[in-house]
C-alpha cells in the first residue's frame, strides 16, 4: 500500500506543478523558423536546441510542431541553434542575430530508425547493440488493429510466434520468442510498459473440459498510447529485468505530450467488421439416418447424432420427404450453410481521442478510448474504455518528474465456452446432421421450457440454448500507472526513483439455466479476482565520456517487486426458482478463497563502454532474493556479457558498397524461482465444507468437486537457471538500400522448476520437481531492401524475416520418461526427452515393417499396440514478408505470415469422422450403398498382401473412432496467411489548407487475417488451440478464427 | 569470482539500506499459504474419507455404474465396458481418485492416530474396506507403499501382492476388532457412520472379515475358513441399526449416492443409455420381486424389462427398457450403503452351509432376505409373502446359489461387491443371451501406471500375469 500511497501524492504533486508551469512566460529574444527535409516535406518532432558553441543546454529547447515549425526564446548567451533528429544529421548553425531560421536536415542513410528503446528505457544507437532487439512503432499498430495488440505483431519480427487461439474476439495471445524454454511454466514474455512490469497472466484459462478465455494483461492495452514497442529477445537482452524476462522482454512506451505550440488532437476512428474465416468442410450428400438410411422414427432420430449412433449416415438427400428431429416431414435437403448461418456479422468500432501538448518545460497527454465489439458469435460483446493521463514537468533544473495513470473498464457478455463442453456452440454445431436447418434450432425452449434439440444426446446442445440460456458476462478494473522522479546529481549522473503498480479486479459469473441437459437443477458460478503487482526501483544513471574515445555509461539499481494474488468465489445449484440467479436462490453453495503473495527483491548493475564508436561492451549482472525459494537458498545471482565490433569503418569501403557492418556476440545466464508455496505440506478443507454438519479436512487440497490438485511440495528448493549464447551480424549495402541482420542463439535452461504429473499411487496428482533440461537453439535473419525507388516517388519497400528454432528436451527427472502439457480425448501433448517440446501422442493405426497401414481380414483398420508420436507442434520455421508500396500520398502496406510445419491434432475432425459430417467422409459410400464397393483402407491384409477388402465407412470411421486411432487427424499446421493489408491516403498540405482546423489527415482501408494462400488443416484454422497455455498443437471444437476488414480515420488538429 | 562476490555483498547491503527492516527476514511467513492450515486433526480427515468412500460421480459413474455393475451384471449401457473391455479414462478416474483421497487421507489418519488405540483400530478397520475393492478390482495393487508421497517420498510405490494385501487386511481386521473390545477414545461426532460407537465399529470389523474371508474360498479354503469362524465367533451386525451407511441429503453436493454408484441425479443421465440388465430383470420378475418398482422404473409399456449386456446391439432407452430408479435408490438423497446386516447374514448363512460353523442356514438366509427387503423399505407382510414365493424358499440343495443370488440382489449399487461375487461364486447363473461372452476377471491397470509408475507395474504384470481383463486375481485362480 506504501507504494501506492506514495505514487498517488506523486501524481497529484505532478499535477498541481504543471499547471502552475504554463502560466510561466519566459523572456529574452525569440527566434522562429521551419525545418525541411530533403524532398521539403515539413519535418514533425525535430529537437531545436540552443547553445553557447561549447555546449548545448537542454534548458534551452523546443521541438518542431505539425507543420515543421518552432519557436523558441532564447538567452542573450546563446549563439548557436542545432537541430537533431532521429534518421537526420544533426545540424548546427550560428544565430548571428536572426530571428527566422529555416533549415534543411540531409537524411543520414546509414543510422535510419538509429535508436530505439532497450532495458530501463535506455535509448541506444542501434548500431551499439551488442544484442538482439527490435523496435516496432506504434504507428503501425493502429490502422489494421486487433483488439489484442499483441497480435498486431503477428508475422513482423523475426522469431516471434504469435498465435491467437480460437476464443473469442476478447481472448489471449500466446507469444514466444525463440521457441520455449520452461517444461512446465511459463514460457511467454514479460510485458513492460514505461518500465514497469505488468502482469499477463490469463486467469484460470480453458482445460480440456471447456472454460472461457478472459484474455490476458496485454490485450487490455489501448495501442492508440502505444509509441512504441521494442522486443527484446533473449536473455542477454533482459538481464535487467530479472527471472521473468528469461522468455524475452516486449517494452512498450507510451506517448507523451511534446513541447509545441497550443494544444494538438489527435482522433482515430475504425471500423471493422468480422467473418468466420474458415469453417469446417462438412459434406451435403447424406443426411441424418444410419446405414444409408432415412429414419422414421423420431425417438430413433432423436438418438444420433452420439458416438455410437453417428449423425449423417443417412440416406442421399435429393428432397424426399424425411421426419425430421421436431417431429415435422419435410424435404430432404442439405442446409450448406447451416455452420455459418449460426455465425453472425461481428462488428467492432474504435473511437479513441488523444489531446496532448507542452512546453519547454512540462508536457501532459490525455487520452480516451472506446472500443465496442459485437461478436460474430451470436449475443457475444465486448466493450472497453481506456483513459490515459500521462504528463512530465521539470520541478527544478535538476528535478524532473514524470507520471502515467491509466483506467481501463473491460465488459463483455457471452465469451464463447471452449473445448469439449456441450455450452461451446461450436461443437453443438459439429454433431447437426447436414439437413439440419439451424433457423429450426433459433426458438431453443418448447412449451414447458425444456429446451429443444435436434438430438436427445446428453452431450449435444442446441447453441442458442447455450447462448441464450446458459449465458456468462464479465468486468475487468484495471488501474496501471508510475511515478518517476529524477534528480540530476551532475551532469553525467543522474538519480532517479520510480514506482508502479498494476491493479486489477476481474469480476466474472456465469449461470447454466434450469432444464438444462446435465446440468437440470442449474448453476450459479461467480468468481472475483483481484491481482496486483508493484514495483519499485531506485536507480543511479550514468553517462561520461571519458574522453574523445571513450564513454562509458550505465546503471546501478535496486529493485522491489511483490504480487498478489486473490480469489473470491461461490458456486452455487440446484437453484429453487426459475431465471433468478443469485446465490440466495441455490439450495447447495460452496464457497471459494485463495490468497497467493510473493516478494522479489533485487540489486543489479549495468555498464556500458564505447571506444571510438567501434567497440561496444556491455556488462550486466543481478541478484534476486525470492521469497519462494527456501531460507538460505533464496538468493540467486546471474550476470551477462556482451559486445560488439562495427567494423565497416575500419574496412573503408565505400558506402555504396557496404554501408556498415557489425557483429557481435553475448553470453548471458538468467534464473528464476519458484511459484508461491512451493516448499512444504499443508492441509485444507474441502470446497464443500462439510457433511451432515461434520467439517472435511484433507491433506493437501482440492479443487471443486474434490478433485485433488495437490503437488507434492519440495523443501529444498533451487533456482532455475538459462545460459544463453547469442552471436550476430547486422550488414548494410548499397547506401542502405539493401540490409541483412542475422542472429544465432543457444539457450539452456536447467534443474527448471515445474509440476509434473505422477502416479496417483503416491497418494498425489502431482510433484514439485526441481530437474530437467531444454535446449533452444536458431537463426533467424531480417533481410530487408528497396528493390524499387523511382524519381517520380514510387517506393517499394520489402523486409523478409526469417527464423527458425530448433528445440530440445534433453531430460526430465529420474524415472519420468514423459511430461503430459495437455491432454483431451485419445491424445496428449508431451515433453518427451530426445524430441521438441510439444509432441502429439496417440494411438496410430498398427503398421507393417515399411511402415504401411494394416487392417484385419474384413478389411477394417487395426490399432497400435501403443501410444506414440505422431507428430510435433512446433514449427519448422516462422517468417513474414512485409511489403510497403508508396507512390505520393498512398501507401499500400502487405504482410504475408508464414508457418512452415509442425502440426496439429483435430478433435472436431475426429468427430466430424465418426458421425459421418464431414466430406472425406464420403469415399466410398455412394459404393456402399450401391452395393459395388465401399470404402478400401489404403495399406496391407494381417495376413499379407494388399488390402482390397471394402467396407462400410460408417462401421470403418466408427472403428477407427473406438480403437482411439488419432493418426487420421493430425494434420501439417503450417500455413501461409494474408496477415494485414493496409491501404492508406494521406491527405495533403494543400487540401488540408482549405479545411480549418485540421491540420494532418489520413483515411485507410485495412484487412486482417484475409485469407489463406496455404492452409495444411482443412476447414480449420491451424491456429485453433483452444488455449494460450503451454500443450499446443490440440484443437477441439474450436470457434473459427475471423477475418477482419474495415476503414481507420486518423485526423490531427 | 572474486568480483561477483563483492558485488553481492555490496548489493546486499544496499539492498538493506532501502528495507527498513531486514530485507528477507519477512520471506518466510509470506511464503506461508495464508489459506491452508499447518496441522489437521485427525477427525476432520475422517470424515472426509468415510465420505469420499461414497464418493463423487466422476470416479462412482466411472468406475462403479460402467465397470462393476455393468460385469457384475446389474446394469446394461451403450459405452465401452459393455463389451467387456476396460475403459482406460474410466478404470483411472476410479483408481486415481481413490488413491489420491481416500488412500493418502487413511494413511495420513493412521500415522496421526498411533497413540490411539481405538481410533487406530477404527481407522485400520476403515482401510481394509478402502483397499478391498482396489485389490478385488485389479488384483496386486499398490499398498504398503501407497499414498506416502508426502510423508515418506514415495513417487513410485511399489505394487504388492493380492495375497500379501488379504494376509494384512484380514490381520488388521482382526486386530481391530480385538482393540475396540477395550479402548476409549473415539472420533465422536466426526464419525459419521458410527458416531464414534466402537461396538458397532466392532461388528463392522468382524463383518468385513468374514465378506474377505469368502472371497478366497477357492484360493485358500482352510485360511477361508479360519477367518470365517472367528469373524463370525467376535460377533456380526446385529440388526439394519448396524449397516455401515452414508447419509445424503437433497441438495448435498456427495448427492446421489448409493453405495457410491453416485450417478448424476437427473433423469437426463439414464435417457443416456443405462438400463437395467436384462439377467437383473429376470431374476428379479421371476421371483415377482417387491424391490422391482424400488430398484427400477418400467419401461413405456409398463414392464420390467432389461437390456443384454455383451457385445450385442441393444436399445436401452426409457421406452423399451427400465431405467434405474432415480426417485429411490439412486436419487440424491439416497444412503450410500458400505455394508450391511442382511449381507452379513448371507455371509454367515453361506458358511454354515459349508459347515464351517453350527447353526441354520435356512434361518440366517431368510434373515438376510428380510432385512434387504427392510433395508429397501419393503413392507413386512410383502416381505413373508415374497419368502413363501417358489424360487426364495429355501432349499438347501441349491443353498450357496440361492444365498449367493439374494446377496447379489440385495447388494444392487455396489458394483464392487457384486462384480467379485460372481467372479469367485459363479453365481447367480446368467443365460448365454444375457452375458453375451466372456465376463471379465479383473480391470486393466490404467496406462498412465505404463509410464508413471513403470518398474512397478512391470513387476506386478510380470508377477500376477499379463495385463488383461481375462487374467485372474489370486483370489480367483
Amino acid at each position: 500500500m506504501q507504494n501506492f500511497s506514495l505514487f498517488f501524492k506523486r501524481t497529484s504533486l505532478f499535477l498541481a506543478t504543471w499547471l502552475f508551469c504554463f502560466a510561466v512566460v519566459a523572456q529574452d529574444a525569440t527566434i522562429s523558423g521551419i525545418v525541411k527535409d530533403a524532398t521539403g516535406e515539413t519535418l514533425v518532432g525535430v529537437n531545436v536546441l540552443a547553445g553557447d558553441g561549447k555546449s548545448n543546454d537542454s534548458n534551452t529547447g523546443t521541438v518542431t510542431d505539425i507543420d515543421g515549425k518552432f519557436s523558441l526564446r532564447v538567452p542573450k548567451d546563446k549563439t548557436q541553434l542545432t537541430f537533431s533528429y532521429v534518421g537526420y544529421l544533426a545540424q548546427t548553425v550560428n544565430i548571428d542575430g536572426r530571428t527566422s531560421i529555416d533549415i534543411t536536415l540531409e537524411a543520414d542513410v546509414i543510422s535510419l530508425g538509429e535508436v530505439v528503446v532497450t532495458a530501463f528505457g535506455i535509448q541506444k544507437a542501434e548500431k551499439s547493440l551488442s544484442y538482439a532487439v527490435t523496435e516496432v512503432q506504434g504507428a503501425s499498430l493502429i490502422q489494421a488493429r486487433e483488439n489484442n495488440v499483441i497480435n498486431s505483431l503477428a508475422g513482423k519480427i523475426a522469431g516471434v510466434q504469435i498465435s491467437r487461439p480460437s476464443t473469442g474476439a476478447g481472448g489471449s495471445s500466446r507469444v514466444v520468442i525463440r521457441g520455449n524454454r520452461s517444461l512446465g511454466g511459463n514460457n511467454q514474455p514479460l510485458y513492460v510498459v514505461d518500465n514497469i512490469p505488468i502482469d499477463n497472466q490469463n486467469i484460470n484459462p480453458a482445460s480440456r473440459w471447456g472454460g472461457i478465455d478472459y484474455g490476458d494483461g496485454i490485450g487490455d492495452i489501448n495501442p492508440d498510447d502505444i509509441e512504441s514497442m521494442s522486443v527484446l529477445k533473449g536473455p542477454n537482452a533482459a538481464a535487467l529485468y530479472g527471472a521473468r524476462a528469461a522468455n524475452g522482454v516486449i517494452l512498450i512506451t507510451t506517448k507523451k505530450g511534446k513541447a509545441q505550440e497550443g494544444v494538438r488532437i489527435d482522433y482515430n476512428g475504425n471500423l471493422t467488421v468480422e467473418n468466420p474465416l474458415i469453417l469446417p468442410n462438412m459434406q451435403n450428400t447424406y443426411g441424418a439416418g444410419k446405414n444409408g438410411k432415412l429414419i422414421t422414427d423420431q425417438a430413433e432420430l432423436l438418438r444420433l447424432s452420439t458416438q455410437w449412433n453417428g449423425a449423417s449416415w443417412g440416406a442421399e438427400m435429393k428432397g424426399q420427404s424425411a421426419l425430421y428431429w421436431d417431429g415435422t416431414t419435410k424435404p430432404y435437403n442439405a442446409q450448406p450453410d447451416n455452420i455459418k448461418n449460426f455465425y453472425q456479422t461481428g462488428t467492432t468500432l474504435t473511437n479513441s481521442i488523444g489531446v496532448s501538448g507542452g512546453n519547454d518545460r512540462a508536457n501532459f497527454r490525455f487520452s480516451y478510448a472506446n472500443l465496442d465489439n459485437t461478436g460474430v458469435i451470436p449475443t457475444s460483446t465486448l466493450q472497453r474504455n481506456s483513459f490515459t493521463f500521462r504528463g512530465g514537468i521539470e520541478l527544478t533544473s535538476k528535478l524532473s518528474l514524470d507520471a502515467k495513470i491509466s483506467y481501463i473498464k473491460t465488459n463483455a457478455n457471452n465469451r464463447p465456452n471452449l473445448a469439449d463442453v456441450m455450452d461451446n456452440p461450436a461443437n453443438g454445431l459439429l454433431w447437426m446432421p447436414r439437413n439440419t436447418d439451424i433457423n429450426d434450432l433459433k426458438n431453443y425452449a418448447d412449451a414447458n421450457g425444456d429446451p429443444r434439440n435436434y438430438t436427445s444426446e446428453t452431450f449435444v446442445q442446441n447453441p442458442y440454448w447455450s447462448m441464450n440460456q446458459n449465458v456468462n458476462n464479465d468486468e475487468k478494473n484495471r488501474f496501471l500507472g508510475f511515478a518517476s522522479l529524477k534528480y540530476k546529481l551532475t551532469d553525467w549522473l543522474t538519480a532517479e526513483g520510480r514506482v508502479g503498480s498494476d491493479m486489477y479486479t476481474s469480476d466474472r459469473f456465469a449461470q447454466v439455466a434450469l432444464k438444462t441437459k446435465y446440468r437440470a437443477n442449474g448453476q450459479i458460478n461467480k468468481d472475483v479476482y483481484t491481482v496486483r503487482e508493484d514495483n519499485a526501483y531506485l536507480m543511479l544513471n550514468f553517462n561520461k565520456q571519458i574522453n574523445p574515445d571513450f564513454r562509458l555509461s550505465g546503471v546501478l539499481g535496486t529493485q522491489i517487486t511483490r504480487q498478489k494474488f486473490q480469489q473470491v468465489g461461490y458456486q452455487g445449484s440446484d437453484l429453487s426458482l426459475p431465471n433468478f440467479y443469485v446465490i440466495q436462490n441455490a439450495t447447495t453453495r460452496a464457497n471459494n478463497y485463495n490468497l497467493v503473495q510473493k516478494e522479489i527483491q533485487s540489486v543489479f548493475g549495468q555498464v556500458s563502454m564505447e571506444y571510438k564508436n567501434t567497440f561496444f561492451l556491455d556488462v550486466t549482472a543481478r541478484n534476486d532474493w525470492s521469497s519462494t525459494l527456501p531460507k538460505g537458498g533464496n538468493s540467486f545471482f546471474y550476470p551477462s556479457v556482451s559486445g560488439s565490433y562495427a567494423f565497416s569503418e575500419s574496412l573503408g569501403l565505400p558506402e555504396n558498397i557496404l554501408t556498415f557492418g557489425k557483429i557481435r556476440a553475448s553470453w548471458a545466464m538468467s534464473g528464476n524461482d519458484a511459484n508461491a508455496y512451493s516448499l512444504y505440506p499443508t492441509y485444507s478443507f474441502s470446497p464443500s465444507a462439510s457433511h451432515l454438519g461434520q467439517p472435511l479436512g484433507t491433506i493437501g487440497s482440492m479443487a471443486n468437486q474434490d478433485v485433488p490438485n495437490y503437488a507434492i511440495p519440495l523443501a529444498n528448493m533451487k533456482p532455475e537457471q538459462t545460459n544463453s549464447v547469442e552471436f550476430g551480424l547486422d550488414l548494410r549495402f548499397l547506401n542502405d538500400r539493401l540490409g541483412l541482420d542475422l542472429s544465432y542463439y543457444k539457450v539452456n535452461t536447467s534443474n527448471q522448476i515445474l509440476q509434473t504429473t505422477v502416479s496417483a499411487t503416491s497418494g498425489f496428482p502431482a510433484a514439485v520437481i526441481n530437474a530437467g533440461e531444454m535446449e533452444n537453439s536458431g537463426i533467424e535473419f531480417l533481410l530487408r531492401g528497396t528493390p524499387v525507388k523511382l524519381d517520380n516517388g514510387f517506393r517499394w519497400d520489402v523486409s523478409f524475416n526469417f527464423a527458425r528454432n530448433r528445440n530440445k528436451v534433453l531430460s526430465l527427472t529420474t524415472g519420468l520418461d514423459q511430461l503430459t502439457l495437455a491432454q483431451d480425448r485419445a491424445v496428449a501433448i508431451q515433453a518427451i526427452p530426445g524430441n521438441p517440446y510439444s509432441d502429439i501422442v496417440g494411438v496410430d493405426y498398427k503398421r507393417d515393417a515399411n511402415g504401411n497401414k494394416m487392417f484385419d481380414k474384413d478389411g477394417m483398420p487395426m490399432a497400435a499396440d501403443n501410444v506414440s508420436v505422431l507428430g510435433n507442434a512446433i514449427p519448422n520455421w516462422i517468417g513474414g514478408l512485409n511489403n510497403t508500396f508508396s507512390y505520393k500520398n498512398f501507401t499500400l502496406g502487405v504482410l504475408i505470415d508464414i508457418r512452415n510445419g509442425g502440426k496439429i491434432f483435430s478433435q472436431s475432425a475426429r468427430y466430424m469422422h465418426l458421425n459421418g459430417n464431414s466430406d472425406q467422409t464420403l469415399t466410398g459410400r455412394a459404393e456402399f450403398y450401391a452395393g459395388t464397393g465401399g470404402y478400401v483402407g489404403q495399406g496391407v491384409v494381417e495376413t499379407g498382401g494388399a488390402n482390397t477388402k471394402a467396407v462400410d465407412p460408417e462401421l470403418y470411421w466408427k472403428s477407427v473412432f473406438d480403437k482411439n486411432i488419432i493418426s487420421d487427424f493430425v494434420y501439417d499446421a503450417g500455413y501461409i496467411k494474408l496477415r494485414e493489408v493496409n491501404l492508406s491516403y494521406r491527405f495533403s498540405d494543400d487540401i488540408l489548407k482549405k479545411v480549418p482546423y485540421i491540420k494532418g489527415a489520413s483515411i485507410s482501408l485495412v484487412g486482417r487475417n484475409l485469407f489463406f494462400f496455404q492452409n495444411g488443416v482443412k476447414g480449420f484454422d491451424p491456429e485453433s488451440n483452444f488455449n494460450s497455455g503451454n500443450g499446443q498443437g490440440l484443437e477441439s471444437g474450436a470457434i473459427p478464427s475471423y477475418r477482419s476488414y474495415g476503414v481507420n480515420l486518423n485526423l490531427k488538429f | 569470482m572474486k568480483f561477483f562476490n563483492t558485488f553481492k555483498k555490496v548489493a546486499l547491503g544496499v539492498c538493506l539500506a532501502i528495507a527498513s527492516t531486514s530485507c528477507t527476514d519477512k520471506f518466510e511467513s509470506l511464503n506461508t499459504n495464508p489459506v491452508a492450515a499447518a496441522t489437521m486433526d485427525a477427525s476432520y480427515l475422517l470424515t472426509y474419507n468415510q465420505l469420499s468412500v461414497s464418493g463423487h460421480t466422476y470416479e462412482m459413474w466411472r468406475g462403479n455404474l460402467l465397470h462393476g455393475m455393468v460385469w457384475g451384471q446389474h446394469l446394461s449401457t451403450p459405452w465401452g465396458t459393455q463389451t467387456y473391455v476396460t475403459s482406460d479414462g474410466w478404470g483411472t478416474a476410479y483408481w486415481d481418485m481413490t488413491y489420491s483421497k481416500l488412500v493418502v487421507n487413511t494413511q495420513e489418519i493412521v500415522r496421526l492416530t498411533q497413540k490411539e488405540a481405538a481410533k487406530n483400530a477404527i481407522i485400520k478397520a476403515w482401510k481394509a474396506y478402502i483397499f478391498h475393492r482396489l485389490t478385488d478390482f485389479w488384483g496386486d495393487v499398490p499398498y504398503s507403499e501407497a499414498g506416502k508421497g508426502i510423508a515418506s517420498g514415495i513417487l513410485q510405490p511399489k505394487y504388492d501382492k493380492q495375497q500379501d494385501i488379504y494376509t494384512s487386511m484380514l490381520s488388521d481386521l482382526k486386530e481391530a476388532a480385538a482393540t475396540l473390545s477395550t479402548a476409549g477414545n473415539s472420533y465422536g461426532a466426526a464419525d459419521l457412520i458410527y458416531k464414534g460407537d466402537h461396538a458397532k465399529w466392532k461388528k463392522f470389523a468382524n463383518t468385513l472379515r468374514l465378506r474377505l474371508a469368502l472371497h478366497l474360498i477357492k484360493v485358500d479354503e482352510n485360511l477361508a475358513k479360519q477367518h470365517a469362524v472367528e469373524a463370525i465367533n467376535g460377533g456380526l451386525f446385529d440388526s439394519n441399526a448396524d449397516n455401515a451407511i452414508m447419509i445424503h441429503t437433497k441438495g448435498d453436493t456427495y448427492a446421489a449416492g448409493t453405495n457410491g454408484s453416485s450417478a448424476p441425479v437427473s433423469d437426463y443421465s439414464f435417457r443416456g443409455g443405462v438400463v437395467l440388465s436384462s439377467a437383473f430383470m429376470r431374476i428379479l420378475n421371476e421371483r415377482n420381486d417387491p424391490r422391482l418398482p424400488i430398484f427400477a422404473l418400467p419401461n413405456a409399456a409398463g414392464k420390467y424389462v432389461g437390456a443384454a449386456n455383451g457385445n450385442v446391439d441393444a436399445p436401452r432407452d426409457p421406452d423399451t427398457g427400465s431405467v434405474p430408479n432415480y426417485n429411490t435408490v439412486f436419487a440424491q438423497d439416497a444412503n450410500a450403503y458400505f455394508l450391511t446386516y442382511s449381507e452379513a447374514m448371507f455371509l454367515k448363512a453361506e458358511a454354515i452351509q459349508r459347515g464351517w460353523v453350527a447353526g441354520s442356514a435356512s434361518n440366517e438366509y431368510e434373515k438376510g432376505v428380510r432385512a434387504s427387503l427392510n433395508q429397501f423399505g419393503v413392507k413386512a407382510t410383502d416381505a413373508e409373502a415374497y419368502l413363501k414365493n417358489a424360487n426364495v424358499v429355501y432349499d438347501a440343495s441349491k443353498g450357496l446359489e440361492q444365498i449367493i443370488t439374494q446377496k447379489w440382489i440385495g447388494l444392487y449399487t455396489d458394483g464392487f461387491e457384486i462384480f467379485a461375487e460372481v467372479r469367485r461364486s459363479g453365481f447367480p447363473k446368467f443365460l448365454p443371451n444375457e452375458i453375451n461372452g466372456v465376463i471379465p476377471r479383473r480391470l486393466k491397470y490404467p496406462l498412465s501406471e505404463q509410464s508413471l509408475n513403470k518398474n512397478s507395474y512391470t513387476e506386478a504384470v510380470s508377477r500376477q500375469g499379463a495385463d488383461t481383463e481375462t487374467t485372474k486375481v489370486w483370489w480367483d485362480k
